[in-house]
């Protein structure tokens, strides 16, 4: 064996004790390495998830009290409950407004009634409530009215508008929220009525809605706070009152 | 004399040779020193490796129990997050029950605008939804009834329809009455065709007859005997599908409320049926 020989094979053992050293030493330190950070990646996006599902909770938060403001309003479009005597109450004062004769009003549609048929109609709409319709329970109704057809139609406009969705997406809120199906306007035979007096029969079948029965109207929650949660710390303050009609219930920003 | 090299015999050679450049190790001592230092180098390395592993159990650690906290936070708050999900599902659905109505009280202000002032009408029959309706006031009270009836029965059968006047749904006006002569009611229906979102006016009948009792049966408003009676069908656009504005994300208050202004009926009128 040559000194070159010698040394060629001093430098392939110091070669092949170098590379042992890396892969036994290094390299597996080096993908420890790389899988910590695998993991610190994924637990930034968990931490970036979870602040971003709180800083969303604190925004409900802060518009916890607008919210339920809102919920209330929208109670008087569709309340929890029939409500049939503030139905009655609404289209007798809208009515009055126009100075609509409101005759009778029948619970599950089919129109014509005399006034007296309106209070047992009333009543038994109690026991009456169609199919579920957007989340919410049909109550279907007919009321008839007796009015000039000028006075009729701006009557039937305005029960339309208890609720009443604008344009930049927010709702006004009056009253029920009721969806005309049909009207029938006829001459009136009544007694009192002379072909003069150009006096009309409208017989309208409309809608009005409830909340799906077994939900309430805030499901709980006060004003302060909803239900299973403690008090807002900020922001929650009073203003739990009905507001006043007409509400506007606008989009939370 | 002969010259004796006194240099030793393995340093004997002139120049740089590998040999002498090996040394008297033959080059053991480089390779040594060079091993030395790759293991060394190594070794920095796998400080350095160890050492990022730490911070990065530290740091990963920290994250954790940070997104721990904010979700245990956010937990806690996930009342106020269901209540406003709750409030915007209604106000939805509010709005997508509002938006599929028929604005009766336009088109019956329409109807009362574009009529001729020598036509009498005795019943008006609108409905949405059904396809056709009854052609004198007797059946138009029936028709009435049975859209109504028609409309909780589509609705009890579930499934697509999403409002008692849902989208899609075609208005109907059934107009009984009379006028002065054929050509006047052709007129009639010319002028019907101007109301707004109007696709189509039929006439059913069209007959001279007698005062009352006639094809319209039922009240004719008074018509003289011999005036033609008729009945027309106006036959409007379909409803479209509702347009739901998606509330914007910010801040900023939500419910406010305003002075009364009851929605009414658009007010005036030029004519009006008799």
């Amino acid at each position: 064996m040559t000194q070159r020989d010698r040394i060629v094979l001093m430098v392939v053992g110091a070669l092949v004790v170098l590379a042992a050293a890396y892969m036994l030493v290094l390299s597996p330190e080096k993908k420890r390495a790389s899988e910590m950070q695998a993991k610190v990646e994924t637990a930034r996006t968990q931490l970036s998830e979870a602040q971003s599902k709180l800083a969303e909770a604190q925004q409900a938060q802060r518009r916890y009290t607008a919210a339920y403001a809102s919920i209330v309003s929208l109670g008087e479009a569709v309340p929890a409950d029939r409500e049939v005597p503030s139905l009655v109450y609404e289209l007798d004062h809208a009515s009055s407004k126009d100075s609509v004769n409101f005759e009778s009003i029948t619970a599950g549609g089919s129109g014509s009634g005399s006034s007296g048929s309106a209070s047992a109609g009333a009543t038994s709409a109690t026991s009456t409530a169609g199919a579920a319709v957007g989340g919410f329970q049909q109550l279907p109704f007919s009321f008839t009215f007796k009015g000039s057809f000028d006075q009729l139609y701006k009557l039937i406009g305005r029960l339309q508008g208890f609720t009443v969705s604008n344009k930049d997406g927010s709702v006004k809120v009056s009253g029920r929220l009721l969806s005309i199906q049909g009207v029938t306007l006829s001459a009136s035979t009544g007694g009192e009525s002379s072909p003069a007096s150009h006096e009309l029969t409208a017989s309208v079948t409309a809608s009005a809605y409830v909340l799906p029965a077994g939900e309430s109207l805030t499901s709980g929650a006060s004003a302060a706070a909803p239900s299973g949660a403690s008090p807002a710390s900020s922001g929650a303050s009073s203003s739990s009152s009905s507001p006043a009609t007409p509400a506007i219930v606008r989009p939370l920003r | 004399m002969r010259a004796v090299n006194l240099i030793p015999a393995e340093q004997r050679s002139s120049g740089m040779s590998f040999a002498s450049l090996a040394g008297r190790s033959g080059g053991a001592a480089y390779l040594v020193v060079g091993v030395v230092c790759g293991l060394a180098l190594i070794a920095l390395l796998y400080g350095l490796a160890a050492h990022e592993i730490n911070s990065k159990q530290g740091e990963s650690e920290r994250l954790s129990a940070e997104a721990a906290q904010a979700q245990a936070q956010a937990a806690k708050l996930a009342p106020y997050t269901r209540f406003v999900a709750m409030r915007e599902e209604r106000l939805k659905a509010v709005q997508q029950l509002a938006n599929t109505r028929f604005d009766w009280a336009h088109s019956m202000h329409e109807l009362g605008r574009v009529l001729p002032s020598d036509v009498a009408l005795s019943s008006v029959t609108a409905t949405v939804g059904s396809t056709a309706a009854g052609s004198s006031s007797a059946a138009a009270s029936s028709s009435a009834s049975s859209a109504s009836a028609s409309g909780a029965a589509g609705a009890g059968a579930g499934g697509s329809v999403s409002s008692v006047t849902p989208a899609g749904s075609t208005p109907t006006f059934t107009i009984a009455g009379c006028t002065t002569s054929q050509s006047e009611v052709a007129l009639t229906m010319d002028r019907l065709r101007l109301i707004d979102g109007v696709s189509e006016v039929s006439l059913q009948s069209s007959a001279k007859g007698s005062s009352s009792g006639g094809s319209g049966g039922g009240s004719n408003g008074g018509c003289p005997s011999g005036d033609p009676t008729f009945t027309l069908q106006v036959t409007f656009a379909a409803l479209p599908q509702p347009a739901v504005k998606t509330p914007p994300i910010g801040t900023s208050p939500a419910a406010d409320t305003s002075s009364a202004n009851s929605g009414s009926g658009k007010s005036g009128t030029e004519g009006q049926g008799r």
